[in-house]
């Protein structure tokens, strides 16, 4: 998955909700995460659809977001 | 006296809500029969790894119109956030009188710089002196204070965020008119690019919308409606997405 990219900061999530393959790359983290929470209502974007875009858990940045349970299900989390 | 009210840094990373904070205080202010509380809104801040946000850094902020004595205001808030803040947050509260402040725009400055840099405590409180404006912090590191600062400056600039909560339309499959919007309490309906729409044309609008804040009203924001959500919402515009307020 292109998107997660290791940076200085810690693994990243690199991409955008206008985009169709990064909305894809989200909605399927999410599927496969154990600790996927969604966010309140007027933090949210999706309208309950499962993304990490409306995970209580992601963390904004300036061109995506960080994982504050570190990407879990992922080889980044090991 | 009408005062502008801020809060912000309220929750952590497995509790609370600021915009739902924001809610209490002003339903409890209404309860007090203290005066009245106008809609909440949400104003996203700068977003950079060296600023100590929890998830996605915004302000809450609202408008009251009261008739109690200040000091009586600023203590009943207090209490609530120090009382519903989430553990290990760092909440601050902002509470202005915009008919006070000589200059507006020192204040709306504040507010579109903390979109822009990171901005320190020392800097607030000197802008809150200086202004002379109630800033106070309520608990951890207290860096709650510049976003409930900078939420006062930009509510005051009448063109930033979006309105907290949904809005429901009355309409026939999801499409109604400029009018039912505006008898909704939605001041305006445009397109992005500014075009505002007249109060016959029909919209597609779902069953439910939320508004951003442009030129200090409530406004709903619409698009060409290209593809019909279903056969019959054959309106000619639509409410724009949800992920469009990520701009807002």
């Amino acid at each position: 998955m292109h998107q997660l990219q290791k940076t200085a900061l810690g693994t990243i999530f690199l991409g955008s909700v206008e985009t169709e393959a990064d909305l894809e790359a989200a909605a399927n983290l999410a599927t496969h995460c154990h600790e996927y929470q969604e966010d309140v209502e007027d933090e949210a974007y999706f309208n309950g659809s499962k993304t990490c875009f409306d995970c209580r858990f992601r963390r904004w940045l300036s061109g995506g977001f960080s994982c504050l349970k570190n990407f879990p299900g992922t080889s980044h989390n090991k | 006296m009408d005062l502008l009210i801020a809060i912000d840094d309220t929750d952590s990373i497995e509790e609370g809500a600021t915009g739902q904070l924001a809610q209490h205080i002003a339903k409890r202010i209404d309860q007090r029969g203290w005066g009245r509380c106008g809609a909440i809104t949400r104003h996203q801040l700068l977003l950079a790894p060296e600023v100590p946000y929890t998830s996605h850094n915004s302000s809450m902020c609202f408008p009251a119109s009261v008739h109690v004595p200040r000091s009586e205001l600023i203590a009943f808030c207090s209490e609530i956030l120090k009382a519903c803040s989430a553990a290990g947050s760092d909440p601050g509260l902002c509470i202005v009188c915009p008919e006070e402040l000589q200059d507006h725009e020192v204040l709306i400055g504040y507010g579109k710089a903390t979109k822009q840099r990171v901005m320190t405590k020392e800097e607030a409180y000197q802008l809150a002196e200086d202004l002379g404006l109630h800033l106070s912090e309520h608990g951890g590191n207290g860096q709650g204070i510049i976003g409930a600062l900078a939420g006062t400056g930009l509510r005051l600039s009448g063109n930033d965020g979006r309105f907290c909560g949904k809005c429901t339309i009355p309409s026939s499959h999801g499409i109604t008119t400029v009018t039912q919007i505006h008898a909704a309490g939605i001041d305006r309906v445009q397109t992005l690019e500014g075009h505002h729409l007249g109060v016959a044309e029909p919209v597609f609008v779902g069953e439910w919308v939320k508004t951003v804040l442009l030129d200090n009203q409530s406004v709903l924001l619409v698009e060409p409606n290209a593809r019909p959500e279903r056969p019959s919402s054959d309106a000619p515009w639509k409410a724009c997405e949800r992920k469009i307020f990520m701009n807002y």
